[in-house]
């Protein structure tokens, strides 16, 4: 029963409750809009290296006022929005931020933002990790590789 | 005749009631639905779907972003793109916008087609704030909207949805939905094709020279 005992702990040790998350951002961006416009998008790519499922919470940055997560869906020619509350990233596995689809929801810009700049994010994870994301601002090309995805089944 | 087949009949005339209003009502939705100005066709070769005999704009008055009035007659002497929106919307609207944008380039012509953003959400997007969001995107494209009634006297007419989600209690930020399809106008200002999603700025540049050689044709 006593050498269990490690073998219990070992499993404890690489399990979720102590196995901080293993997240990689790649090609954080945000296109450039009208410095009129009320909200902007973020866009990247996300890939869970770890052998445990991640969960996003949410996101912030010091040029936002808020960050929510929100996945455009378009059902029968019609366009919604709507919000995530957590966004899961199995071990792993990659999940794409990209036009037409998931998305970050950046509100209240303190300032209008020009290709070029670079806007830093914070993901933050359940468990209390944060990743630290520089996001680059450069204009939305008029071709996407999944622009306006037909999401079906929800 | 045993008393369960007796004890059927009523039921029996009623699916036979039913049916034959169920034909009569068939025959009444096609003749009604379908009269040849709203014919609706898969075109081969053309990922639009096209009107061919096209759908007349009845009345309706909104205000472009420099506050001049807006009516069908804007829509007649030069082709126009239609579709909707709201400045509040971050993904599907400016992607839109910047499709159009490479259309418009596309097409690299002397006069082009006229672009045209209606806002479904006047409430917040005014005009002169819609004014510098399109003009971002196309010196030349429109921003219009105006009163819900007639908003409403446009959409409704075109098959074009929208509506308001609830306001976020702590913000009051509200999201709206709308139908993504770009619609074609003709130069008589008639609905001419609708383009659905997914949009790609080849196949609706292609699109449109098609449905135009076809129109002057």
């Amino acid at each position: 029963m006593l050498r269990l005992i490690p073998a219990l702990l070992g499993a404890l040790w690489s399990g979720s409750l102590l196995a901080a998350p293993a997240i990689q951002v790649e090609d954080a961006w945000i296109p450039e809009a009208p410095p009129v416009a009320p909200v902007q998008a973020g866009y990247m790519s996300v890939h869970n290296t770890g052998a445990e499922p991640a969960l996003i919470l949410g996101a912030r940055s010091p040029q936002f006022g808020r960050i929510e997560i929100h996945r455009t869906e378009v059902n029968g020619g019609m366009a919604r929005m709507v919000a995530i509350d957590a966004l899961a990233v199995g071990a792993g596995e990659t999940v794409a931020l990209e036009p037409g689809g998931l998305h970050l929801m950046l509100f209240e810009s303190r300032s209008a933002l020009r290709s070029g700049d670079t806007v830093p994010l914070v993901l933050q994870l359940e468990g209390g990790t944060e990743v630290e994301v520089q996001a680059e601002v450069r204009s939305r090309p008029a071709h996407m590789p999944h622009g306006g995805h037909e999401h079906m089944g929800h | 005749m045993n008393t369960s087949t007796a004890s059927r009949l009523p039921l029996i005339a009623l699916f036979v009631l039913v049916a034959l209003l169920s034909l009569a009502l068939g025959v009444w939705l096609s003749q009604r639905s379908a009269p040849p100005a709203n014919q609706i066709v898969q075109v081969p070769g053309l990922e639009a779907t096209m009107l061919p005999d096209g759908r007349p704009l009845g009345e309706f008055q909104l205000r472009d972003h420099d506050g001049a009035i807006f009516t069908p007659e804007r829509l007649r002497g030069q082709w126009s793109f239609l579709f909707f929106g709201f400045t509040n919307c971050p993904d599907v609207c400016p992607m839109t916008l910047q499709l159009m944008r490479g259309v418009v380039n596309q097409l690299a012509e002397q006069t082009p087609p006229q672009v045209v953003f209606v806002s479904v959400d006047p409430e917040r997007d005014r005009p002169e704030m819609l004014k510098q969001y399109v003009g971002y995107f196309h010196p030349d494209f429109l921003g219009v909207t105006g009163e819900i009634t007639e908003i409403d006297r446009l959409t409704r007419q075109v098959g074009i949805l929208y509506g308001y989600e609830d306001p976020d209690p702590e913000t009051g930020d509200y999201m709206v939905n709308h139908s993504a399809q770009i619609l074609l106008i003709d130069p008589q200002g008639t609905l001419r094709a609708v383009f659905s999603t997914p949009h790609e700025v080849g196949a609706i540049a292609r699109d449109f020279q098609k449905i135009r050689s076809l129109y002057e044709g």
